[in-house]
């Protein structure tokens, strides 16, 4: 049956030419940079003397620098660190460093010792003035550290430390200093210093970042190794075993808080995507900032005889 | 009690639980003496009408009935002498009625029906049913053929994949490919049925075309949500083709040709009456005729392979058997772009090269009693599906799905107009892969699954048939899981008395889960690969629950609005982990969404638009506003489906033999994540010397998601001519697709800088020989 064309009808008619005249543009710019201009990475070390970061220029497309002469070779920008404590402003150099025949990178070298408590301000900027900016802080010193002793099971003697204020810390190492005492000169023989890698361990408690290791396994380590000798060292046949340890000492690097976390088994997926290890305002990466720290004790008799007791 | 999961593991006793359970339903079946039976028939077209309602009242008011079978055959036992009252009804068609007289024996009546003119009381059935764009009753819409033919495409014949693209809610990926998205759901979350066996990639590498064609198809069911009892395994939507059966009359068939598709359709009786085989053979010629259009490389090669044979045996029983066979390969980045637009030589890579294939093998048996009011559908078979992405002869990757069903469907006719709806499939699937490590993890496995769908669900008339509920059951059972999930459903519609019983209001509501899904990797282009696995034992169940309320308004004859909303939510699904490297291997995160929207249908025909020039207009506009939000432990976003509205209008100008179309597609743009560049990634510790220490080439990209692509516009124009000479029908066809040249985009390429578009303009022009 037929019907009428309605007013509805042409103004559907109407709608879809006006439509099909409203043709957008087809165009995509998938780029959306709204002032990120460098990805930074590195670390200031108060224990070097010369600092080196990396410097990646955030491009449309994916960046190599074939030939030193090639256009990539020269980054056109320039890096300086502000001391925010102090105003010393100090510039860095830039330095292409080629890691292979085909990698080349641009780094960026300082000459000082960065001053624990100080801000640093470091900043990477282009020609026109864009910059990416990053403030670092060196952490302060740490205070002598006391240390509690927990006696497990003849195969577990823990030294607890608690470091107040802290995040994180990274590598730990235990240093033994031994002596064997039966050797006929004041205060015996001493031995070389023994150091043993702990690796990152421990977890942040209200108090600080606790950790833990067992001073047992070090020390048959290390009297094994006496027992089986060193054949580039070799000891007198009629050598006295076992030696005594005369202090133990622990030392480890702790960075700057707010370093992202990087214990356990780190979600690589999740941190590499951008913005979510990064301090740099403007830009992309991470520059952090070190300290160390080491304690050492005596070791009085009952914990050498404790020791003794567990070979 | 015994508890249902271990019931399941007990075939036999279920088969006798079922048989009895139909045995005692058939005590209250009294002996008539008297058997009526005849075939309807469209009057216009002389098809077969399969599920007629044929009603018989005696003069007390008793009703009896049944629904015609695949050939529109129908037969009533038993009947007592009297005078009894006839009605035959079919959704679109005037209904007949006629008093009889039956004295014995047996009386033949073979009925025409004539197409309707959509009287008011059709409205509920016509929404269910009558396959129109507006004809959608809480997410269901029927469609038949004529409807598909209404969407002009390349080639001559219809496809229901040219038709879906159309339909509001349904989002498609691009102009190859032919992956969908339906109101929020992802890409493996929608089941395809094919005469009831699952087809797993059913749609042809350039989307106008599927498994599915108009010369195919008898019906097509498609839930775009909400969907009953009847279904599960999938928690978005359903596509549900019935393939029709060949002419038992008259050798009959059709070939076209046309440079995209041409194909071949035969028809023969095998036993007048009896026994008919219906064969379609359809093949691409692009790569032949049009391997290069407008500086765009064609290199597509696909087509299906298509038979059945039908048998009606008289007394209710048909047998049928058929097979399906689609196969897809070419290179869907054979065309690439710069930045700047220009068209680059491009060579083909591993992740471009895609290809594709389904074979599908089955049965059906049907019993329409004559003395019983059950119908008994039968049917099994296997379906199998082979995806490979990278050169053909050496993919980098390959699937393989192969499934085996067996179904029992029995509908059983109460009084009143009610009936009862009971089912079971078995399914057990081989999922293997060789994936090479750097997709989703995984290596290569192969494992299997065993699926049990029961369902129970009943069809409840009220209030004269103004309201219409289906409430439902679906139990999915995993034996090797142990698990069994209970869905309840609920389907219904309401049409009140007020103005003019023009409207009709409709409501679904379910709960879904699936345990196979399929893994793509967002980093294909047009995620034309997927791996099927399935979810492990101990990870938790996607599901799905949907809520669909719509209204249906049939302003007067011809014209009619559908307005429909929806609200889905979406939990445990496996999103892809955002990955800022070209090369990482994609990990799996969960994520639970929710998506939402509204589509509003207006449906149009024979509009005058000059009387004298015998001039008349059709067609149909659509609008679907939507959202869909995933979140994951870490982010909020909206997925790479999330097209926040659809627009699609057709317009058909026609004049006795000869119609003009033109059809406008709009899709606001998709969404995608933006970069601000690239850079290097390290992972920094205080033991990193940054001098030693390469890094990745990392892609800085921004708030995944967030950025939008262009709005996708296309607007294609036919012009079709139609003679008809007796049993003879010639159509000629020529047109184009995207007529103004739109470079829509399909893909970009964030590391090279390339540019994949849609397709360009397409002009096509094809002829088609019928013989009816």
């Amino acid at each position: 049956m037929a019907r009428n064309v309605s007013s509805l009808l042409l103004g559907a008619c109407s709608l879809v030419l006006v439509l099909t005249g409203g043709c957008d543009s087809t165009e995509i710019d998938p780029f959306e940079n709204e002032g990120k201009y460098f990805t930074i990475y590195g670390y200031l070390d108060p224990f070097a003397s010369e600092q080196t970061i990396r410097v990646v220029p955030i491009r449309r497309s994916l960046e190599t620098i074939p030939t030193p002469d090639a256009p990539q070779a020269s980054i056109n920008a320039e890096v300086h660190t502000e001391d925010l404590m102090t105003g010393e402003v100090i510039p860095w150099t830039h330095r292409l460093y080629q890691w292979d025949d085909t990698t080349r990178f641009h780094l960026f070298d300082a000459a000082f010792n960065p001053l624990p408590g100080h801000s640093y301000r470091l900043q990477v900027q282009q020609a026109n003035g864009q910059a990416s900016t990053v403030t670092v802080t060196i952490p302060e010193r740490l205070p002598a550290l006391p240390f509690t002793l927990i006696d497990v099971n003849p195969d577990s003697l823990l030294v607890e430390l608690v470091v107040p204020g802290i995040d994180q810390i990274w590598t730990v190492r235990a240093h033994y200093e031994l002596v064997n005492p039966t050797v006929d000169r004041p205060g015996g023989l001493r031995l070389p210093d023994y150091t043993f890698e702990h690796g990152l361990r421990g977890e942040s408690t209200a108090d600080g970042w606790r950790f833990r290791f067992n001073l047992i396994p070090d020390y048959r380590a290390i009297v094994d190794g006496f027992a089986t000798g060193d054949p580039e060292n070799p000891l007198p046949p009629d050598f006295p075993l076992p030696p005594r340890l005369k202090t133990f000492g622990v030392s480890f690097a702790f960075p700057q808080n707010g370093w992202p976390r990087l214990h356990g088994t780190p979600d690589l997926t999740t941190l590499s995507q951008p913005g979510q290890f990064s301090n740099v305002e403007n830009g992309d990466g991470f520059v952090g900032a070190l300290s160390f720290h080491r304690d050492d004790w005596p070791v009085d008799e009952v914990l050498q005889n404790r020791l003794f007791d567990s070979l | 009690m015994m508890h249902l999961a271990t019931m399941w593991r007990r075939p036999a006793r279920l088969a006798t639980l079922f048989f009895l359970f139909t045995g005692w339903l058939a005590l209250g079946a009294a002996a008539q003496t008297t058997t009526l039976r005849g075939f309807v028939t469209d009057a216009t077209s002389e098809q077969s009408l399969q599920g007629a309602t044929v009603a018989l009242e005696d003069a007390a008011g008793t009703l009896s009935g049944v629904a015609t079978d695949g050939d529109g055959y129908f037969i009533l036992r038993r009947l007592d002498p009297g005078t009894y009252t006839l009605r035959i009804s079919f959704i679109g068609y005037a209904p007949y009625e006629e008093s009889l007289t039956l004295s014995g024996g047996v009386v033949q009546r073979n009925v025409a029906l004539a197409p309707s003119e959509a009287g008011l009381d059709e409205v509920i059935v016509e929404a269910e049913a009558d396959g129109s764009i507006a004809a959608v009753a809480a997410g269901l819409q029927r469609v038949q053929p004529a409807q598909i033919t209404r969407v002009p495409m390349p080639g001559v014949s219809g496809d229901l994949a040219a038709y879906l693209q159309t339909v509001p809610g349904i989002v498609v990926q691009g102009d190859r490919g032919g992956q969908f998205f339906v109101r929020g759901g992802a890409l493996d979350q929608n089941l395809a049925l094919f005469e009831g066996l699952p087809i797993y990639m059913p749609f042809h590498i350039i989307s106008f075309y599927s498994a599915f064609p108009d010369e195919v198809i008898n019906e097509a069911d498609l839930y775009t949500g909400g969907f009953g009892a009847r279904y599960g395994t999938r928690v978005s939507s359903v596509v549900d083709v019935e393939a029709r059966n060949g002419n038992k009359q008259d050798v009959s068939g059709a070939a076209s040709v046309s440079p995209f598709l041409s194909s071949v359709r035969v028809e023969v009786p095998l036993v007048e009456n009896q026994v008919s085989a219906i064969g379609l053979v359809r093949q691409s010629l692009i790569t032949q005729v049009v391997p290069d259009l407008f500086g765009q490389k064609m290199p597509y090669e696909f087509g299906d392979r298509f038979g059945k044979v039908h048998a009606f045996f008289g007394g209710g029983h048909s047998l049928s058997a058929f097979g399906l066979y689609t196969f897809d390969q070419g290179d869907i980045a054979a065309t690439e772009k710069s930045f700047e637009g220009d068209i680059q030589p491009s060579v083909p890579d591993d992740t471009s090269q895609v290809g594709w294939k389904n074979l599908l093998v089955g049965g059906r048996y049907s019993y329409l009693s004559s003395t019983l009011p059950f119908h008994l559908d039968l049917h099994g078979g296997r379906s199998w599906m082979e995806n490979e992405i990278g050169q053909p002869d050496d993919p980098e990757r390959r699937s393989e799905i192969e499934s085996y069903d067996a179904a029992a469907h029995l509908t059983w006719f109460l009084r009143r107009g009610r009936e009862l709806h009971l089912g079971h499939t078995y399914r057990r699937s081989t999922l293997s892969y060789t994936l090479g490590g750097l997709f989703q993890d995984l290596a290569e496995n192969e494992e299997t699954l065993t699926e049990h769908s029961s369902y129970a669900e009943l069809e409840w008339p009220m209030a004269g048939g103004r309201i219409n509920i289906w409430p439902g059951l679906h139990a999915y059972t995993l034996p090797d899981y142990k698990k069994t999930f209970l869905e309840p459903r609920l389907r219904a519609t309401w049409q009140p008395t007020w103005f003019e019983d023009r409207l009709q209001f409709n409501l679904a509501l379910g709960r879904y889960h699936q345990v196979l899904v399929g893994l793509n990797d967002e980093r294909d282009i047009g995620n034309l690969f997927t791996a099927w696995v399935s979810v492990p034992e101990d990870d938790p169940t996607p599901r799905a629950d949907h809520a669909i309320l719509g209204v249906n308004v049939r302003v007067q004859p011809g014209l009619s609005f559908a307005a429909e909303g929806f609200y889905k939510t979406l939990e445990n699904l496996s999103v892809p982990v955002f990955s800022a490297f070209p090369s990482f291997t994609t990990d799996l995160q969960q994520a639970d969404g929710r998506a939402y929207g509204v589509d509003v249908r207006a449906d149009f025909s024979d509009f005058v638009v000059d009387e004298d020039l015998a001039l008349y207009l059709d067609g149909y506009l659509s609008l679907a506003r939507s959202q869909v939000e995933y979140e994951t432990e870490t982010l909020t976003y909206t997925p790479s489906h999330d097209r926040r509205t659809q627009f699609n209008a057709l317009l058909t100008l026609r004049r006795e033999d000869l119609s003009f179309t033109v059809q406008f597609q709009f899709g606001s743009g998709l969404p995608y994540t933006s970069s601000a560049g690239f850079d290097k990634w390290l992972l920094l510790t205080p033991d990193t010397d940054v001098t030693q220490e390469v890094g990745l080439d990392r892609i800085a990209y921004n708030e995944p998601f967030a950025a939008r692509l262009p709005d996708y516009e296309r607007l294609d124009a036919w012009i079709e001519r139609r003679i008809e000479r007796g049993r003879y029908v010639t159509t000629l066809r020529a047109g184009a697709v995207n007529i103004l040249n739109r470079e829509n985009l399909f893909y970009f390429d964030l590391f090279t800088f390339k540019r994949i578009d849609q397709l360009p303009l397409i002009p096509s022009v094809g002829v088609k020989l019928e013989i009816r």
